[in-house]
């Protein structure tokens, strides 16, 4: 009972000291509540914004409908011409993310409605790993939303495509399947045909070689037979000349005997010299002779008419075996040709009918896929936009990338602490109050416990370089100027924060607890844990304003894309006005130390 | 005889409380002397204000005639100051110790040597001067503590309570000490409740009280107060006032 008597009075006792101490009550009541408040605020954020998206596309028109799903009031996206410059400007921390639109990325008409295909690059800053994961969970899930639309879409097309064409492929079949026996039939006439034309050919064969041998004779004859009638009908009509003729002059003769009678009427008795002659027996031959030769001359014109007849006949019949001879020659060439030509159709039938047999087989196959794609969902189809993340740093575990902020965290809590207590060891050291009677001045005392706070930072770092050298392979030399300098510059800031802790705050515990506290907050209210970018605005800009965000910021831009100080000019004057001011609050804190001694 | 140092009119106020008013205060070259007050009377803010470490609200300042009122590093020069606590660092050798204040009053680095070896040798450390300052004993560390405040070869040292918490062997160490160092030239403002020793060493007296001053020798005490023992003398002036 004595026991909790005692503890209780001593624990009241405790509470007593601590409340009565305005330091200690603001660190137990205002630190955790500055604390939770603080980081409560910043961590309150529900999405991301100010999200600068940098993208290339060969043909911008067709990336149209990716960057409009991926486009609202938190995401600006930025066309670049060269896929170089918008990986420049994503190492720079300008853009978040660099999208690579495939050069066959394109704008693809589905039954009048247009959906993108092809495939997507999204470059990242890998070394920015708390944003990665948030970014790539936007940009999935927006592009998955519009892959899902695009490929649902697009699979129920595709689906009821594929019916029609099984449909339209199996009518196909069955036309073929038809034509297929129709080829076979037409094959077989032709077979058929061709074997008739065979056994004509052989027939006519004969014959023409018969007509062949015997024709020459024939038309040998012919033109005999032509020859001689021409003479005959030269003789006939020289003999009807002749006979004609001759009958002239028998009329001739004739008449003047019968007029020679009628005028001497002495009975025909013609008296020759001493002769007399009776020319009535003659004249009656004359006569005779002349109605003779008339019906000859009758009969020879007759003759005539019809050797000329014949003569036009045999014309004829050598004319029509000349003819007939030009027609069998044309007949022997056709016969052949045609033989050969039906030969050749048959060939063709039958190639025609191999390929239409591989053609079957192939549309049978074809059915069968299709009929088996049918069965599947829409799910399975493959997506029709492709994407993939780059991490612009290859081949960098994660301990190396973390580098940057692992140092700022080191030098953070490393130089506010170190920097606060050897401020306290100073200050509570009996030797301090003989540094205001020396005949030097103040700012010389704070200046070289900075400098000497410099140099063990500078000590310990060393020691965490060497080891980021040695260990992961990190080349600390490449930029190692400006590398110190940022160093330096941080190292500086928090040095002079530890230090004004020190000057203001005499307890140790509390000054060391209030070091730790701002450290923490330094640590806390930064994008280490959550990416700024998914804080509330307000407090994404202070954030962006903490030293431990603005030195992880120059470490990373410096160790991992080599770009120089000179192009981060805002972040190093930030840090050279913030020594500025800190510089000043500590020589403030130091006299109001020394005021107080 | 001119006034080494001397103050006129001071006055220096914490918050609304004038702790010394309207203050008058001199001390020859060669003086030892002792300052009495009652506690929280305003002694350490006064001998803070002869050392030029606060500010006043208003007065002047003299050393040798001169006006130093505004020029604390020259009063810094001419004054060497041990607190009630040793002002050295128990970290660093005695000799350490030595030599840093040594080069941050500017002496240079062949004169330090044997101005150390001096003063050690004054205060009877020299023996001693590798040794940590937290290795010695509260003596030492006290006689360590003048020897620092007179590295700089002051005209006036200036010493808050020397001998408090210290036994009575070390004690009459120091007052001898103090006179010695008051016999080699150097002006002695002591700051003590020994009454006793204070009156055996020094050769004036200033009571503080009420934020005045008053500056007696011993011949004037003896005289008006008719040879009465020191603190009955400080009883009847705080009485008076």
């Amino acid at each position: 009972m004595r026991f909790i008597k005692n503890l209780i009075t001593i624990v009241g006792k405790n509470l007593l000291l601590v409340f009565r101490s305005w330091s200690s009550l603001f660190l137990l009541v205002l630190g955790p509540l500055i604390l939770i408040l603080l980081v409560g605020y910043a961590f309150s954020g529900e999405g991301l914004h100010d999200i600068k998206i940098g993208y290339y596309a060969q043909n911008p028109d067709k990336a149209q409908e990716i960057i409009a799903v991926l486009q609202d009031n938190d995401v600006m996206l930025l066309q670049y011409y060269q896929i170089q410059d918008c990986i420049s400007s994503l190492k720079d921390n300008y853009l978040y993310i660099c999208i690579e639109f495939s050069d066959d990325f394109k704008i693809k008409k589905i039954k009048d409605k247009e959906t993108s295909q092809g495939n997507i690059i999204f470059y990242y800053d890998n070394a920015r790993f708390n944003l990665v994961a948030y970014l790539t969970k936007m940009l999935n899930e927006r592009l998955a939303v519009k892959t899902e639309e695009i490929t649902l879409e697009a699979t129920k097309t595709i689906l009821q495509d594929i019916s029609a064409t099984v449909e339209y492929m199996q009518s196909v079949k069955t036309k073929i399947i038809e034509f297929r026996i129709q080829a076979v039939a037409v094959k077989e006439q032709l077979i058929k045909t061709k074997n008739d034309l065979e056994q004509i050919n052989a027939d006519f064969q004969r014959y023409y070689m018969d007509y062949q041998q015997y024709s020459p004779d024939v038309k040998e004859n012919a033109y005999l037979l032509d020859s001689l009638l021409d003479n005959t009908t030269i003789d006939s009509k020289q003999a009807a000349v002749s006979v004609n003729q001759t009958v002239g002059l028998l009329n001739q003769t004739n008449k003047f005997f019968l007029a020679y009678v009628l005028l001497n009427g002495n009975n025909g008795n013609v008296k020759v010299g001493n002769a007399t002659i009776n020319i009535s027996p003659m004249l009656k031959s004359s006569l005779a002779l002349e109605n003779q030769l008339s019906l000859l001359q009758k009969q020879i014109e007759q003759n005539n008419e019809y050797l000329e007849k014949t003569k036009h006949v045999s014309d004829s019949v050598v004319s029509s075996i000349d003819n007939l001879s030009i027609t069998l020659e044309k007949l022997d060439v056709f016969m052949q040709t045609s033989l050969q030509q039906t030969q050749e159709n048959i060939d063709k039938i039958d190639s025609l009918l191999l390929e239409v047999d591989s053609l079957l087989l192939e549309l049978d196959n074809n059915i069968d896929s299709f009929t088996e794609l049918t069965k599947t969902n829409a799910g399975s189809i493959l997506k029709p936009i492709t994407s993939s993340f780059v991490g612009l740093l290859k081949d960098i575990d994660k301990v190396t990338l973390i580098f940057p902020v692992l140092l700022v965290f080191v030098i953070t809590f490393i130089a506010i602490l170190l920097s606060t207590m050897n401020v306290l060891q100073e200050i509570s050291s009996p030797a301090h109050f003989r540094t205001f009677l020396l005949p030097v001045k103040s700012f010389v005392f704070v200046l070289s416990l900075f400098i000497t706070n410099v140099i063990v930072v500078a000590l310990q770092l060393t020691v965490l370089l060497i080891i980021a050298n040695v260990n992961f392979n990190i080349d600390i030399f490449l930029h190692l100027s400006s590398l110190l300098f940022v160093i330096f510059l941080l190292a500086t800031i928090f040095i002079t924060i530890g230090m004004i802790y020190g000057y203001l705050v005499k307890n140790k515990q509390i000054s060391v607890i209030l070091s730790t506290f701002t450290a923490l907050i330094f640590f806390l209210f930064s994008d280490v844990i959550f990416p700024t970018e998914t804080m509330p605005k307000l407090a994404a800009f202070f954030v962006n304003m903490n030293p431990l965000v603005i030195g992880e910021r120059l470490f990373r831009k410096l160790l991992y894309y080599d770009i120089p100080l000179g192009h981060q000019a805002g972040d190093v004057f930030l840090l050279i006005f913030y020594i500025a001011v800190f510089g000043l609050l500590l020589l403030l804190a130091y006299r109001r130390h020394k005021r107080k001694a | 005889m001119a006034h080494l140092i001397q103050l006129v009119a001071i006055k220096k106020m914490f918050k609304n409380h004038a702790v010394l008013d309207n203050l008058e205060f001199s001390v020859n070259k060669g003086d030892i002397l002792g300052l009495i007050g009652k506690s929280g009377e305003g002694k350490t803010t006064f001998l803070r204000v002869l050392i030029g470490f606060y500010k006043i609200d208003a007065g002047i300042i003299m050393f040798e005639e001169n006006d130093i009122t505004k020029k604390t590093q020259q009063i810094l020069k001419h004054v060497g100051f041990c607190t009630q606590d040793n002002s050295f660092y128990p970290e660093l050798t005695i000799e350490e110790n030595m030599r840093y204040y040594g080069r941050l009053y500017g002496i240079k680095r062949k004169v330090l040597k044997e101005r150390i070896e001096e003063l050690l040798k004054l205060v009877n450390l020299y023996e001693r001067k590798d040794k940590f300052g937290s290795d010695i004993s509260g003596g030492m560390k006290r006689r360590l503590d003048f020897a620092i405040a007179l590295l700089h070869n002051p005209a006036i040292l200036i010493l808050d309570e020397p001998t408090a918490g210290l036994d009575p062997v070390m004690t009459k160490e120091i007052w001898n000490l103090i006179e010695k160092i008051n016999q080699q030239g150097t002006t002695v403002i002591v700051s003590s409740h020994e009454l006793d020793n204070l009156e055996r060493k020094c050769n004036k007296i200033a009571v503080l009280n009420k934020g005045k001053i008053a500056v007696y020798t011993l011949a004037e005490i003896q005289r008006k107060y008719k040879n009465k023992p020191l603190i009955d003398v400080f009883e009847e002036i705080v009485k008076i006032n």
